[in-house]
């Protein structure tokens, strides 16, 4: 009976023990989705007919060899605006949400990019792994990871095959808090014709750090979380209009701290290390109302 | 007695282990669409840099100008831009991931270096996004 019952146990965590590492490898590996090219498609088709398409696009130009600013050297700060091609962004206001209520109570779920309340602290992992412990332990892994010698790749398998026990010494996974900065602000279309684009924006971190990952926005055309994953802050504008929207971003800890000092604008498009404070297309938040309810 | 904690074993092994296998949700991709564009009157290009959140494929569908050829780019820690992926060249209309190495090698972000493959007055432009939720033509 004592034997048994040992025997029962044993093969129930061993059934849980397979279990759990199936339900890790299916949550890890891409997910397939339903196709949406013929929308997605038909959206494409929609801007060029309209000539509409080339709207922002202005901002990517450059000259032989190197990068320029192009478009994005706009108008510049003045009344607090962001120029980015026929778009003029004002942010008004700014509110940074820690707590579920407060989430929940302020902001419909319906304009997040997957429909649904997004974790705050401590539910999100983030893969941390010390890449100069690494390099400085497996020099021919920095060598590889920076292209210094030319290898194959199944050279380079095998280099990382070797240490991939001195990789994974250096790697922890850490639950970062996250914070939700939300940004309300007025776009306007300075055109005389209808214009599709973006709301191209990034949040800086006076760390060096940016992002341009918006999770949501409260005008989203997007109808379905296929569509909204793609294109979320999209949108049509009549000639001239102006909205007011509210966009939000998900900041996490290890990488806008807090006491980070934030910015939102455009960042230049060249290789180097810029400050926000310098930068013309750059509005500190501290420039702004800060809502706190 | 023996069989009724033998029992509590057991289901406290269930809700534990059941507790623990579900996956925690990681920072969403960066998969929003933004345009890009390049004067087909430069040799090379690039786009802005834009956060890279996971180890999928970039996105690039070019739906206007002639062809060109994109590499991912990314930055070391000391700040040196490096190429993560091969150069791809991407037919118009055609939807491309193309495969990189950008997370895997320690970088958080990603941008497009573009060259073109003839002189043109013209622009060659589409969208694309860092991270990307299903694959479509498999650039490597």
């Amino acid at each position: 009976m004592k034997r048994r019952g040992l025997q029962i146990t044993i093969v129930v965590i061993s059934i849980l023990v397979i279990f759990g590492i199936v339900v890790f490898i299916e949550n890890h590996k891409a997910k397939p989705e339903q196709r949406v090219e013929m929308l997605y498609t038909e959206q494409i088709n929609n801007m060029d007919s309209t000539e509409e398409s080339q709207g922002n696009l202005d901002g990517y130009l450059s000259s032989d060899g190197e990068t320029s600013p192009g478009a994005d050297d706009g108008i510049g700060t003045e009344n607090n605006e962001i120029t980015y091609g026929k778009l003029i962004f004002r942010p008004k206001s700014y509110e940074i949400v820690t707590s579920d209520d407060k989430l929940h109570e302020r902001y419909n779920p319906e304009y997040f990019e997957n429909e649904e309340y997004p974790a705050l602290s401590g539910d999100y992992e983030e893969e941390v792994v010390d890449y100069e412990a690494i390099r400085n332990e497996a020099p021919e892994l920095d060598d590889l990871w920076d292209n210094k010698s030319d290898y194959t790749d199944e050279e380079a398998k095998e280099i990382e095959g070797r240490y991939a026990d001195v990789i994974k010494s250096h790697t922890e996974i850490r639950r970062p808090g996250i914070r939700y900065l939300f940004v309300t602000l007025e776009v306007k279309n300075t055109e005389d014709k209808p214009v599709y684009d973006s709301i191209y924006l990034y949040i800086i971190g006076d760390n060096g750090d940016f992002t341009d990952n918006i999770c949501y926005f409260d005008k989203t055309e997007s109808l379905t979380v296929e569509e909204k994953i793609k294109n979320l802050t999209w949108y049509h504008y009549e000639p001239k209009e102006i909205i007011e929207c509210t966009i939000g971003f998900a900041l996490s800890e290890s990488r806008f701290p807090e006491g980070t000092e934030l910015y939102i604008g455009r960042i230049p498009v060249d290789d180097g290390i810029f400050d926000p404070e310098k930068e013309e297309n750059i509005i500190g938040l501290r420039n702004l109302n800060e809502v706190c309810n | 007695m023996r069989t009724k904690i033998v029992s509590a074993l057991m289901v406290m092994t269930m809700v534990f282990s059941i507790a623990f296998c579900v996956a925690m949700p990681v920072m969403a991709g960066n998969t929003e669409n933004r345009p890009f564009s390049f004067n087909n009157t430069s040799a090379t290009g690039y786009s802005s840099w834009r956060d890279k959140n996971d180890t999928t494929k970039v996105y690039v569908f070019p739906t206007y100008g002639p062809k060109l050829q994109y590499t991912v780019q990314s930055k070391t820690s000391s700040g040196t831009v490096v190429n993560r992926s091969n150069t791809v060249a991407i037919p118009l209309n055609i939807q491309g991931s193309i495969t990189n190495t950008v997370r895997e090698k320690g970088g958080t972000v990603a941008r497009l270096k573009f060259k073109r493959l003839t002189y043109a007055q013209t622009y060659t432009g589409g969208k694309w996004s860092p991270d990307s939720t299903q694959n479509y033509t498999i650039f490597n």
